[in-house]
């Protein structure tokens, strides 16, 4: 067994995607026994310690949100140093990915992941030569790279669906690029570097970190729309990269972005994470309010303009929030609506192409996104004419009723029949695949052939059961079962040993004690008859008689019904049929795949840990 | 002229036995909580994990049945730890009332 396993690519990929789970230090090293018995074939024999960067004073005290876990593997006089980078996977961290290394956030993570590896050396006793690997996703692989082309951190670095290198981000991180920078570009201020066209800035980054020592090898997702952006973001890829088309059905995203305007890509990328976030709440009044702020409960039953001064009338500070909330998030808005309507064409007849959307759902969004912009343009033109926002009071002053009617019936009308007809296109659901290019999954199985493929973070294999029907069996939750089920069988076995012992201790030991306690009384009593009789006031019980002996009449019987052993041996049956239970579900599952030999062999040694 | 009594005698004091009964459940329970352990991982494996299929649904069947069965057991290692500690309390509280033979003889005095 040699370490180099580590690094094949399901193993290394599955071990990143676990540390997303935030195990603790033991499921953690199960987890990863788990995974290398999986996609070897093997049992891991060496050493592990883990540590993660929670219990890193020093790593911690930056605030940076930086997660990590090192684990130091050792076997065979071979040692080295893991570190997994936690990536970000959900929406709002997409975004962040992209916005982050402009804003500074991943400049203070990278300095947390080389802290972080510096202080993992101390607390394992490890000098600088442990060679040291970097496995990451996302941002994580973009934490490992800034730090490992700059700082030499890693020695090797492996990422999957990475954030690549930015060199704004690398200006402020890495004093000697800045000085490069500035003396190459001529720069006077920190600001200049915004002026340098993206293309040149990011060929002199390449150039100057081209002698970095650091090995990076990356997975890139053709599909993936962090991919997409990489380029016009002006981010720089450094390393060998493996780039794998993981929807075949449709195109690359990248082709798809690079068609479509910057301004319209970064206005749609916001609104489609608005509406993602809020469809996942619930429905449209969910959506009206990420957008707009404003509660459509309180235009429910407004119909008429009784209705309306009502609401005025009894609800002012409804009144007051719905406005207030309108003048605030109107404008950003319609102006997105309003490129995105623009580039409607474009936009949705790109996606429809690639095959993101039907046509159906094309003409849907086209003629609803014109509709939203003509609607929001209506609305902020009678707000801009009707309400003034008094600051100092904070109350809404009405330009009239019948403006705050119209502004009423068509946020609560033409405005929300549009998102319905949007969100019942299914156009968002279609559109939610592309942000599962960016996970390790999909790239996982586009890379897995054959018989086994990933779910979650399992392990799955296909079998054809005849007739064309597959039967798909989670591996991972198989060996689990059949691993832990026996150790919990066995468990019970030792706890039915205690209650034997129990009941041998609380009723046919004790049970003999105090037969012995009782004769050791009757000792007493027959040792001195005549004290105890006088004690009891029998001596003299009868005038003119006395005691002349005392003899107990000893009857102690046997201790009967008193015994659990039909129970007792019943309970370990149960323990015998469990250990069955098991072994026939492995027997259905190895007849199942009889043809992957591993199958077997897997459950031969996935209870040795 | 000699004569004999009897006594019945508690030769040593009673006692409560009940905590027998709870340290008995309590070692009923630590085999029960294994056992709900166990079709918890099943359970898990089969629903969670959703799982499908010829193999798991004759698994969840034997799960199920298994379960029925043990249920009944610990319905009966219940009902037998009361028996159990009731016949050993009486049993032991039996034996410590022991039967005395006192034998009676005339008093010298009376001579």
């Amino acid at each position: 067994m040699s370490l180099e396993k580590i690094t094949t690519t399901n193993i290394w990929m599955r071990l990143v995607n676990t540390e997303y789970d935030n195990l603790n230090s033991k499921e953690l090293e199960l987890k990863f026994k788990s995974i290398y018995l999986e996609e070897t074939g093997e049992l891991y024999e060496g050493d592990i310690s883990i540590y993660h960067s929670s219990e890193s004073e020093v790593t911690s005290k930056l605030n940076s949100g930086y997660d990590g876990t090192a684990l130091l593997l050792s076997n065979n006089n071979e040692e080295k140093l893991y570190v997994i980078n936690q990536g970000t996977t959900n929406l709002a961290d997409w975004k962040e990915n992209i916005k982050g290394p402009f804003a500074g956030k991943s400049e203070k993570q990278a300095e947390a992941t080389r802290t972080f590896v510096d202080d993992t050396k101390r607390n394992f006793g490890v000098g600088d030569g442990v060679e040291t690997i970097s496995l990451g996703h996302s941002l994580g692989h973009h934490n490992s790279s800034m730090t490992g082309i700059s700082d030499d951190t890693f020695d090797e670095i492996y990422g999957v669906n990475g954030l690549q290198i930015s060199p704004v981000e690398a200006y402020n991180y890495d004093f000697n690029f800045y000085d490069a920078v500035n003396v190459h570009f001529g720069l006077r201020g920190k600001n200049d570097i915004y002026e340098i066209p993206t293309n040149e800035l990011a060929e002199f980054t390449k150039e100057f970190y081209a002698d970095a020592p650091v090995k990076i090898h990356q997975y890139i997702s053709e599909d993936d729309p962090l991919y997409a952006v990489t380029e016009k973001a002006g981010f720089v890829t450094f390393g060998d990269v493996t780039k794998v088309d993981t929807k075949l059905e449709t195109d690359g995203i990248k082709e798809l972005v690079d068609d479509i305007p910057d301004d319209v890509i970064a206005s749609f990328r916001d609104l489609a994470i608005d509406y993602a976030d809020a469809d996942n709440k619930g429905g449209v009044n969910e959506v009206v309010y990420q957008l707009l702020g404003v509660q459509m409960e309180y235009l429910e039953g407004i119909e008429g303009k009784a209705d309306l001064l009502k609401w005025y009338a009894m609800h002012n500070d409804e009144v007051d929030e719905t406005m207030r909330a309108l003048k605030d998030n109107l404008p950003p808005l319609a102006d997105k609506i309003r490129l995105i309507s623009q580039n409607a064409d474009t936009i949705f007849g790109r996606l429809y192409e690639a095959g993101y959307i039907d046509e159906e759902q094309k003409k849907v969004m086209i003629e609803e996104i014109g509709n939203l912009d003509e609607g929001l343009t209506k609305i902020l033109g009678l707000i801009n004419a009707n309400v003034g926002v008094n600051e100092e009071s904070w109350s809404v002053a009405l330009g009239g009723d019948i403006a705050t009617f119209l502004i009423g019936k068509e946020i609560a009308g033409s405005l929300t029949e549009s998102i319905q007809n949007i969100l019942d296109s299914g156009t968002l659901d279609s559109l939610k695949g592309i942000k599962d290019s960016h996970s390790i999954n999909e790239l996982l199985n586009a890379m897995t052939k054959g018989k086994k493929s990933y779910i979650g973070k399992d392990l799955i294999y296909t079998a054809n059961a005849g007739g064309g029907e597959a039967i798909k069996v989670n591996m991972t939750a198989a060996l689990k079962m059949y691993r832990k089920g026996a150790m919990l069988l066995d468990e019970k076995r030792t706890a039915i040993v205690r209650l034997e012992e129990r009941l041998n201790e609380e009723i046919a030991i004790s049970y003999r004690e105090e037969k012995y306690k009782v004769l050791d009384g009757i000792n007493h009593i027959e040792a001195s008859p005549k004290s105890f009789a006088y004690e009891r006031g029998w001596m003299h019980r009868y005038p003119l008689y006395e005691v002349e002996s005392l003899v107990v009449d000893e009857h102690i019987e046997p201790l009967r019904n008193a015994d659990m052993d039909e129970e007792v041996r019943e309970l370990y049956k149960n323990v015998e049929s469990g250990h069955m239970m098991l072994e026939d579900y492995r027997k259905a599952i190895e007849e199942l795949f009889r043809k992957e030999e591993e199958v077997a062999q897997m459950f031969d040694l996935v209870r040795g840990f | 002229m000699k004569f004999t009594d009897t006594e019945i005698v508690q030769v040593i004091p009673e006692e409560d036995h009940s905590y027998k009964g709870r340290r008995l459940r309590q070692s009923i329970e630590e085999i029960q909580d294994k056992d709900d352990e166990f079709y918890s991982l099943i359970n898990n494996v089969i629903v969670g994990e959703d799982q499908k299929g010829k193999i798991m649904d004759q698994m969840s069947t034997v799960a199920f049945m298994r379960k029925l069965n043990e249920q009944k057991l610990y319905m009966s290692l219940a009902l037998k730890t009361i028996k159990v500690v009731g016949n050993y309390s009486e049993r032991v509280e039996d034996n410590k009332r022991q039967k005395v033979v006192l034998t009676y003889n005339q008093s010298a005095k009376v001579n």
